[in-house]
């Protein structure tokens, strides 16, 4: 089922895609402005989507914006930052019900589509720059933000390890930058990186769910057409990964009470049909409850509470992150490669190798019964050149041999080992 | 028994099945899905601590974390372990805890039927020894350190500690490391066989299957058994808070608070209705679209990590708003201040209609997903209140009803806030 993706053509650089499935109540429409990572200009980049939401000319008062998107049951207007391989993703979204579930029956999609493009492309200026309180409570949260990424223990020591693997390519650069930058961010800056992505950045415009993409077709090309771009060049496929020299290691202490172990793997020069096999393997390897890692490092080992890999595809690298405690942390790395040279030995069963696919499949129908889902998967479509449908590359995984998985294994080597140590006891103290 | 459950307002309908072996089943077959998500639930969670059957003399004691950990061990039988089962169909399965029940689930593209066959078989199919409890403690007391260090996790149960003094659900949901040392065989016996009759549990089905399909399964698997009624011994729980204020120490970057409003609770169906009100409530004190909200962030007292919600359970209702704050007490105070002035002044009838629009939009959008859809199918077998009443009540509010709650369901006298400090 190919959920009728059809990507069209407003301008080189400018696509409009939708995806529409009358079982959903809802409609999701983005705009997607994609540039190349920088240290430099990521935390400028970064903060544009959050200074959007807070309002445009048409509703510049950010409480009445969003009384209008609270009259719309509840739409939600998004800001968000991603990265993929070495692109920047700047995300202005808007999610609402469908028309006919509403109460009053509103033309939800129009209202939408026109609430987003103003938002997007007629934001308030003053002196030709942002102003001023908008940029400074916006920096601050960016600030936070960054900050705040050593919330999620997890999560910062995957992006620990991803540095350690990458060093200064762009692809170790953080999605919001670092706070050196963010701290330099004026009302002038933030609107001139926003003039810049506006003019140079490869846009995508998305819209998926129940609803007629018509009206949000024109409403959104009508508005996008009219964008300037004269420079606008189509951003080439992710820079190869530096060569793989050596092992980079770092432990770092921390006052936590379960330590995180990621090891982070080059996988080799690899062409699309092994990146299939490479996403079979890393399944198979720690990416569901009966794999190697999940059944030996957790299961028959107790060597920690969770152990699982990911087949990063932007990347074409492998990340193996485990939350264990630091005395088990040799033997749970041992582990996790002894497991890894089992697959490339050839030690795993044909019904292993079935039940991944099996897994996988699960994995690819439901990627088409959510809207985020589906607007992800086409995303990163979109980002790696291509328009496969869930199915297709289910096909196609369903198709990878025994022999390819091993041939896969043997590409994968180990890069970097992050070790965030767990390191005293919590303070905790109440008063009345 | 079968029946046809309708909306009229969405054109949308499920089937209520009670199956022979006293099971209750709620089925929602949704066209266009490639996906089905079955969840077979037991009201029975970590707030249940003190319990008897009918057929028992006594109540009973149980550590704390049990229902958690019997749901960990639920999982292995004596030839192999439900996961290893699963493997075989592609299902992706899990299972979760929470303050009042425990619930299985997998969501798969084929093998359904084969998938929903183990889902029913290892449920009713309990098998603990002593050698299998101890090696579970392990795994558990390294999911209790990673939730140690999650400050989301901890800002709000210190919230909820502070809020009550006795009642259960100021416990953490897998419980200490000390408390699960105490779990043998015998007590995790004794809570299955209390709360995992047949006549107690729901299954849920949405998404890509027949009610055909799951009717042969349950008829396969499914054994008669007596229907046991359960007792809970409830906490005696005075009204006031048991402390104002609660702070711990973490490596966060921002301080993070929760501030809570601990309300009286009525019966559960009652507390449900009521939560659908005070979510409204909640968006008209501070949310988005709030002037309180503006002012707050305008102030850069709080950031997009903002948020309130209304928690309501069998015996407690509660609620909170959190989210990071460089002075979280200016949070409070500000918040306390709009409250008072709502309770004065009385609600603006246009913010009312914002958030009663927010909220039913909210309600209607996660019938999106058959998760959404399965999970409301069995919160409303728990709590009296099916999946399209919620989205009629959220539809049917009046102001006036809004109104009579604020008083009771935001009481300052009654509330207390949690904060994790970052670490010195």
């Amino acid at each position: 089922m190919d959920h009728g993706f059809k990507r069209e053509r407003i301008s080189d650089t400018i696509h409009f895609s939708h995806i529409t499935d009358t079982k959903f109540k809802s409609n999701r429409i983005s705009v997607c402005l994609i540039t190349k990572l920088s240290p430099e200009k990521a935390a400028v980049n970064a903060v544009v989507p959050n200074i959007l939401r807070l309002g445009c000319k048409s509703c510049p008062d950010f409480t009445a914006l969003n009384r209008r998107l609270g009259r719309l049951y509840g739409a939600r207007l998004y800001g968000d930052v991603t990265k993929y391989a070495d692109k920047q993703i700047l995300v202005v979204s808007i999610k609402g019900l469908d028309s006919r579930v509403t109460i009053h029956g509103e033309d939800m999609v129009r209202e939408l589509s026109s609430l987003l493009c103003d938002i997007v492309l007629d934001p308030v200026i003053e002196n030709g720059a942002f102003p001023e309180g908008a940029t400074a409570l916006e920096r601050q949260n960016l600030i936070d933000t960054i900050e705040s990424e050593i919330n999620d223990k997890r999560v910062f020591a995957r992006a620990r390890c991803l540095e350690l693997l990458f060093g200064g390519a762009p692809q170790a650069v953080r999605p919001y930058g670092d706070v050196e930058h963010a701290k330099a961010i004026t009302p002038r800056s933030a609107y001139e990186a926003y003039c810049g992505l506006l003019k140079n950045a490869r846009i995508e415009l998305l819209f998926a769910g129940s609803g007629d993409p018509a009206a949000a077709k024109e409403t959104l090309c009508a508005r996008f057409a009219a964008l300037d771009r004269p420079q606008a060049a189509p951003l080439g496929q992710p820079e190869s990964a530096p060569a793989a020299g050596g092992i980079a290691q770092q432990t770092e202490p921390m006052d936590v009470s379960q330590s995180k172990l990621v090891m982070g793997f080059w996988c080799g020069d690899t062409d699309e049909q092994e990146r299939y096999a490479l996403r079979l393997m890393s399944a198979m390897y720690g990416g569901t409850p009966s794999s190697k890692l999940f059944l030996n490092v957790r299961e028959k080992l107790s060597l920690c509470y969770y152990c699982a890999s990911r087949y990063d595809k932007g990347n074409n690298i492998l990340l193996v992150d485990s939350g264990v405690q630091a005395e088990k942390k040799e033997a749970a790395q041992a582990e996790i490669l002894r497991q890894l040279e089992a697959i490339q030995n050839g030690e795993f069963t044909d019904e292993e190798l079935q039940n991944t696919k099996l897994a996988m499949n699960t994995g690819f129908a439901a990627t088409t019964d959510s809207l985020a889902g589906i607007e992800s998967w086409y995303l990163t479509q979109i980002l790696s050149g291509g328009e496969n449908a869930p199915a297709y590359e289910q096909a196609k995984i369903a198709a990878v041999t025994r022999g390819q998985v091993v041939a896969a294994a043997k590409k994968v080597t180990l890069g970097a080992v992050y070790f965030l140590k767990e390191n005293g006891e919590h303070k905790e103290e109440s008063k009345q | 028994m079968k029946e046809t459950i309708r909306s009229q307002r969405l054109h949308e309908s499920y089937v209520e099945v009670r199956h022979k072996s006293g099971l209750r089943m709620l089925l929602c077959p949704m066209e266009g899905y490639s996906t089905t998500y079955a969840m077979f639930g037991t009201p029975y969670g970590s707030v249940d601590v003190c319990f008897k059957t009918d057929k028992d003399p006594d109540f009973v004691t149980v550590p704390e974390g049990i229902a958690h950990f019997l749901e960990h061990k639920l999982f292995e039988n004596e030839d192999c372990d439900a996961f290893e089962r699963y493997a075989k169909t592609g299902a992706s399965a899990n299972a979760f805890t929470s303050f009042d029940r425990t619930c299985y689930l997998f969501e798969c593209s084929e093998n359904f039927e084969a998938s929903l066959e183990i889902l029913l078989d290892f449920v009713t199919h309990p098998y603990f020894t002593e050698q299998t409890v101890q090696k579970e403690q392990g795994i558990i007391g390294q999911e209790i350190k990673m939730y140690e260090d999650d400050p989301d996790w901890r800002v709000m149960f210190n919230l909820l500690c502070a809020l009550y003094h006795v009642n259960p659900v100021r416990i953490d949901i897998a419980g200490t490391t000390g408390s699960i040392a105490q779990i043998s065989a015998e007590l995790l016996y004794r809570c299955y066989n209390t709360f995992y009759n047949p006549s107690n549990m729901v299954l849920a089905v949405a998404g890509n299957f027949t009610v055909d399909s799951v009717l042969a399964v349950a008829d396969r698997v499914l054994q008669c058994a007596e229907p046991v009624q359960i007792e809970y011994k409830r906490a005696d729980e005075p009204r006031e808070v048991y402390k104002k204020e609660w702070e711990q120490s973490l490596s966060v970057a921002v301080p993070m608070f929760s501030v809570g409003f601990k309300a009286d609770p009525g019966p559960y169906e009652e507390n449900i209705r009521g939560s659908i009100l005070d979510e409204m409530l909640i968006e008209i004190i501070a949310g988005e679209a709030s002037p309180l909200y503006r002012q707050l962030y305008d102030q850069s007292l709080i950031n997009q990590t903002f948020y309130g919600e209304a928690m309501a359970g069998r015996d407690y209702l509660c609620n909170m708003f959190s989210g990071e704050s460089r002075d979280p007490r200016a949070v409070q105070k500000a918040l306390y201040g709009e409250i008072a002035r709502l309770q004065h002044e009385g609600l603006d009838p246009e913010m009312f209609e914002v958030a009663k629009a927010t909220v039913y939009g909210r309600y209607v959008g996660a019938l999106d997903k058959s998760e959404g859809v399965a999970g409301l199918m069995v919160s409303g077998a728990f709590n009296g209140v099916g999946m399209f009443e919620v989205i009629d009540i959220a539809a049917g509010a009046t102001i006036e009803a809004l109104q009579q709650r604020l008083a009771g369901s935001f009481d300052i006298a009654r509330s207390a806030i949690s904060i994790i400090n970052p670490l010195q």
